[in-house]
């Protein structure tokens, strides 16, 4: 694919803080590029800096055309207006018809479970509500590139499930995406490949997930709890919690498959398996 | 072009929202009354003050507006265009709006008067007068709105600093006349929108005269541009 954004030797600092140090890196189109590392190392300095907001201490951000971008900022400012009337207006700057706009915008709010306060003002909306709202108006049309800024923060489970399928859907369509994240489910659910900042530098990072399950299992024979307990954590390790008659205990997935057959030989019985 | 129109339409609905409007209007209303109780004579004296009164209106409103700003808001309305100017373009033309709207208001005054007729006028009003009279209203305001603007958060984080001189460069403009005598003032008279010559030029005349009028005009929109477009020059260069 060829390449739309290139960052020359850039550097940004604010103060006598260095954010970022001399990058180097070129991104190409439709490329699904995730930013992580520990907090206040840089990764919305970086997303700003792609798109123009920032200008950075020293070297070149170029661009290959103009771009739209549509960014999901941190943290989603509170108008006066009610979300129906940002929304509407943002749309409007896209240039979508009037007609057209409305319909989309309130499917997108059916959606993200959201609906019932479009007619509220923003200011009066909770955090999570405030923060579908930053969603909903960068995904009002196709831009060329998204930037997402941790966009899930505090939103529920479904909102979550089906802002993954928005921005895959988009993703088919070409668009190009770059996101600050801490969620691993997060970043591989939607990225291609995933970068961290260290000291300044932008390095390739693994972003093997650890899928986990919370599994809930019980003893046939009631009478030696205790017992049982400390078998469980000798054979797994880990914290064992108990749950009803039975316990619970986290495991990844390759735990699963060493330790699950292990257990149920031992007597020990499966009473639930989550994803978490 | 649509983009353009759109982003003054969603200001202007923040900014009716916002209710940033109400104490300069009552600022106005309060002028307008107490022009009436001094029952000027002409036309020309109520505009001249009006004008001043308008500016240093202007120059508030402007002054809150660009202080309400927000920074996460601007930036995504910055990132959603593709052609930059569009952002500018767009943020000039809500001035452009908010300083008809007030110059219309402020017309409320001299179309009273026309309406009334003779009984508070030396002589008759005619319509010619009266669009002078908005042509200076709307300058006037013009420059009050981009000069109160300049020091926007963008351009200087400090708000302190940034109303001080504000309001050091509005009272100047306003003396500028007075002060041009003096040599150092005389060069900071110069950068400032020459409100103070709509005064020096109606000062001892009692009517209009259309091409002073359209001079003045056209110098005010003249430092206007020159003040938003330093403005956004300084922003861009900045950027968030
Ligand atoms: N406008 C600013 N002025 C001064 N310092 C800033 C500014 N913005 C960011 N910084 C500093 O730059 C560093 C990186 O900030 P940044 O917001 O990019 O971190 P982050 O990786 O996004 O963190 P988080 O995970 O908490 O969102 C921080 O030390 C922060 O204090
Ligand atoms: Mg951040």
């Amino acid at each position: 694919m060829q390449a739309v954004i290139h960052l020359q030797q850039v550097s940004k600092k604010y103060g006598e803080k260095q954010v970022l140090g001399d990058i180097t890196q070129s991104f190409a189109a439709g490329s699904a590029i995730a930013f992580v590392g520990h907090n206040g190392c840089g990764k919305s300095t970086l997303l700003k800096v792609l798109s123009g907001l920032v200008r950075p201490t020293r070297g070149t951000v170029q661009y290959d055309r103009a771009l739209i971008f549509h960014y999901v900022p941190e943290k989603f400012p509170a108008t006066y207006l009610t979300a129906e009337q940002y929304l509407m207006h943002m749309g409007m700057i896209d240039g979508l018809s009037q007609a057209r706009l409305s319909e989309e915008l309130w499917k997108l709010a059916e959606e993200f479970h959201m609906a019932e306060h479009l007619r509220s003002r923003m200011s009066t909306l909770s955090k999570g509500t405030l923060q579908k709202v930053g969603v909903i108006q960068a995904l009002l049309i196709m831009p060329d590139v998204l930037l997402l800024d941790e966009p899930l923060s505090g939103q529920d489970v479904d909102a979550q499930r089906v802002f993954v399928d928005k921005v895959n859907d988009l993703r088919g369509r070409g668009i190009t995406l770059f996101m600050s994240c801490h969620e691993p489910e997060l970043v591989a659910a939607i990225t291609e490949k995933a970068y961290t900042i260290e000291q300044g530098k932008l390095l390739p990072c693994d972003i093997a997930v650890t899928e986990t399950y919370r599994v809930l299992l019980c003893r046939e024979e009631e009478d030696a709890r205790q017992q049982a307990v400390a078998e469980l954590t000798k054979m797994v390790g880990g914290e064992i919690l108990p749950y009803g008659d039975g316990y619970q205990i986290y495991l990844t997935q390759a735990e699963c498959d060493r330790h699950l057959g292990r257990l149920l030989a031992q007597g020990w019985r499966l009473r639930g398996l989550y994803k978490v | 072009m649509v983009s353009i129109v759109e982003m003054a339409k969603y200001r202007l609905h923040i900014w009716k929202q916002g209710h940033l409007y109400v104490m300069p209007l009552v600022a106005l209303a309060l002028y307008d009354g107490f022009c009436y109780s001094i029952k000027p004579a002409q036309l020309v004296t109520c505009v001249v003050t009006l004008c001043i009164v308008l500016f240093l209106i202007m120059v508030w409103m402007g002054y809150m507006i660009a202080g309400r700003e927000d920074m996460v808001e601007e930036q995504l309305l910055y990132l959603r265009v593709a052609q930059k100017s569009c952002y500018y373009v767009g943020k000039s033309l809500f001035l452009l709006a908010v300083q008809v709207i007030f110059a219309a208001l402020a017309m409320a005054n001299p179309m009273m008067l026309y309406v009334m007729g003779t009984d508070m006028f030396s002589e008759s009003v005619t319509v010619g007068e009266l669009i002078q009279s908005f042509l200076l209203l709307w300058g006037s305001a013009g420059a009050g709105i981009a000069l109160g603007s300049l020091l926007s958060p963008q351009v200087m984080r400090d708000r302190k600093l940034s109303l001080l001189l504000t309001v050091f460069l509005a009272v100047v403009s306003v003396l500028g006349s007075v002060l041009k005598k003096y040599a150092v003032a005389g060069w900071i008279v110069w950068l400032l929108p020459p409100i103070s010559a709509v005064g020096k030029v109606y000062g001892n005349n009692s009517s209009f005269l259309p091409g002073r009028t359209a001079a003045l005009w056209g110098l005010l929109v003249l430092y206007s541009v020159a003040y938003v477009a330093v403005r956004d020059i300084i922003s861009h260069k900045r950027r968030f």
